[in-house]
């Protein structure tokens, strides 16, 4: 799985920026290159979408059902999703999905919809919600934005990086994110999750806000960021609101 | 939409390929050809690339609100939908779809269960939707293509193949003529068209489809009409053999 995502919608964090990025041997590549790159390492199996300028999503088939993965899109909403969920019969009853026809991917793009239009819970509240070992990635055409999350268990990896024209690289495979974005890459933080409008928050500490630590690779080159819960700084505590707010992702903080 | 599919996926009729076309060939495939003069046309377009298999590809404006277009992939099925079907609540109910259907969903569905347990002929399942429309279906897993329209032609829908042998699908008949010169014609109304079987019609089924070649306004053949013979009856299907309801049709698509 691959995305890539312009900077002037994603937003992506500044600290993945690596100053080393540029004097080491290796520079970041094109999001162009570096979609050519993935498409070459999965020949058949591989599909990709440009998106115009602003984005590109691509997917491998798995041929091996060890680690599942799917993808899907409805409606002008993209989703690539890794893991499995194990509550997924639960979660599409209460978005009113019929099991047979809906699967992880299709599931998200409900929820993720259901937080965009309606927002009737915060959306760490629905996070919190998915028990299982999960990661995906979202794209919204309609609204232009970016939803990624990963599950708190750590049991599927997700990376991303920034490219050689300020692009968000995200993947599962780290070679890819390696080759196209340098020293600039760091590992998804587990148990967060990220909006292209109101950036990276942890959905099982929403209340704390994320520090960025600057992680030092097996080179002594700052290598990207870590993000980690500051346990002492607070985002303002949820204001007092009534049973018809609007939780609505681009109005929470 | 567009749609080039390698010549291996879909096997074009040859009637459809014009001797006047040698002049001045086209290339749909090379290079992206035809794929980036689309994008060219329509601004905000999205490009798909299936591999080796193919390029699908769709505009994302919405300036004409009587043309309904429709894009989903689900599960490796990427389905380009345009037009109007009417009875979709009853098809909704028949394939056990969730409320958040749309037409791109459904026949998604409707091709998965042709796919996979066959209950009804191929011919059957599109005489069932009744409405104005136009569909692309291209199954990611079995590398085939599914294609029909509407018994009325009301959705504009073109055909060709390119100089390579590549089938080229869209509605917009500048773009086939850039890819096709003078190999391509109007789908014909009321039949359907798969990798397997290819050119059938779904309103007279057991008869032969006869291409008519059409002369354009320069005087030259241009493509072929295809016609429905009612005198020659398809091999294979005279008499339907005697099947029982646990019959599979899925062998047939």
């Amino acid at each position: 799985m691959l995305a890539i995502f312009q900077k002037t919608f994603a937003h992506p964090p500044e600290e993945l920026n690596s100053p080393a990025s540029t004097l080491s041997g290796k520079t970041p590549k094109l999001p162009g290159e570096t979609l050519s790159d993935f498409l070459s390492n999965h020949p058949d199996s591989a599909f990709s979408m440009s998106f115009g300028d602003s984005a590109v999503l691509a997917f491998a088939r798995p041929e091996n059902s060890h680690r599942p993965r799917m993808f899907s899109g409805i409606d002008g909403i993209y989703c690539a999703f890794l893991g499995a969920l194990n509550n997924l019969c639960d979660l599409n009853k209460q978005y009113g999905l019929s099991g047979k026809s809906s699967n992880e991917a299709m599931f998200v793009i409900e929820a993720y919809r259901t937080l965009r239009d309606r927002g009737p819970y915060p959306a760490d509240q629905v996070l919190r919600g998915l028990d299982g070992s999960f990661a995906f990635v979202v794209y919204d055409t309609q609204t232009s934005s970016v939803f990624a999350a990963l599950g708190s268990d750590g049991a599927e990896s997700l990376y991303w990086g920034i490219a050689a024209d300020g692009s968000v690289v995200m993947s599962d495979d780290i070679k890819i994110i390696k080759q196209g974005c340098a020293k600039s890459f760091a590992p998804f933080p587990t148990g967060c999750m990220f909006h292209s409008e109101s950036g990276l928050m942890s959905f099982e500490h929403p209340k704390n806000k994320m520090k960025a630590m600057q992680r030092i690779d097996s080179e002594g080159v700052i290598c990207g960021a870590n993000f980690k819960v500051d346990t002492y700084s607070k985002i303002n505590s949820i204001p007092r609101r009534g049973s018809e707010a609007n939780w609505s992702l681009a109005n929470s903080s | 939409m567009l749609a080039v599919f390698e010549k291996t996926v879909a096997n074009s009729p040859e009637a459809l390929q014009s001797p006047h076309s040698g002049s001045s060939p086209s290339y749909a495939l090379k290079e992206g050809y035809l794929a980036s003069q689309f994008v060219s046309k329509n601004s905000n377009s999205v490009t798909l690339s299936l591999g080796s298999s193919g390029v699908l590809a769709y505009s994302l404006d919405n300036t004409d609100p009587l043309v309904h277009r429709l894009f989903a992939v689900v599960d490796d099925i990427f389905c380009v939908f345009r037009g109007h079907i009417e009875n979709l609540p009853f098809l909704r109910q028949q394939y056990g779809l969730s409320k958040v259907t749309n037409e791109a969903i459904m026949v998604i569905e409707a091709y998965r269960t042709l796919r996979d347990r066959g209950p009804y002929p191929v011919d059957k399942v599109v005489r069932d939707f009744h409405g104005n429309f136009a569909f692309i279906l291209f199954d990611g897993t079995n590398k085939t293509v599914f294609t029909a329209a509407d018994a009325d032609g009301t959705v504009p829908f073109f055909w060709g193949t390119d100089a390579e042998g590549h089938l080229v699908l869209s509605d917009d008949t500048a773009i086939v003529k850039k890819g096709c010169s003078k190999s391509y014609s109007p789908f014909p109304k009321g039949c359907f068209f798969t990798s397997s079987g290819g050119l059938r019609s779904y309103e007279h089924p057991k008869n032969q489809l006869k291409p008519v070649p059409r002369v354009d306004s320069s005087g030259e053949v241009c493509g072929a009409t295809f016609q429905v013979d009612a005198e020659a009856k398809r091999e294979g299907t005279t008499g339907m053999p005697r099947v029982e309801s646990s019959q599979n049709w899925a062998g047939h698509i």
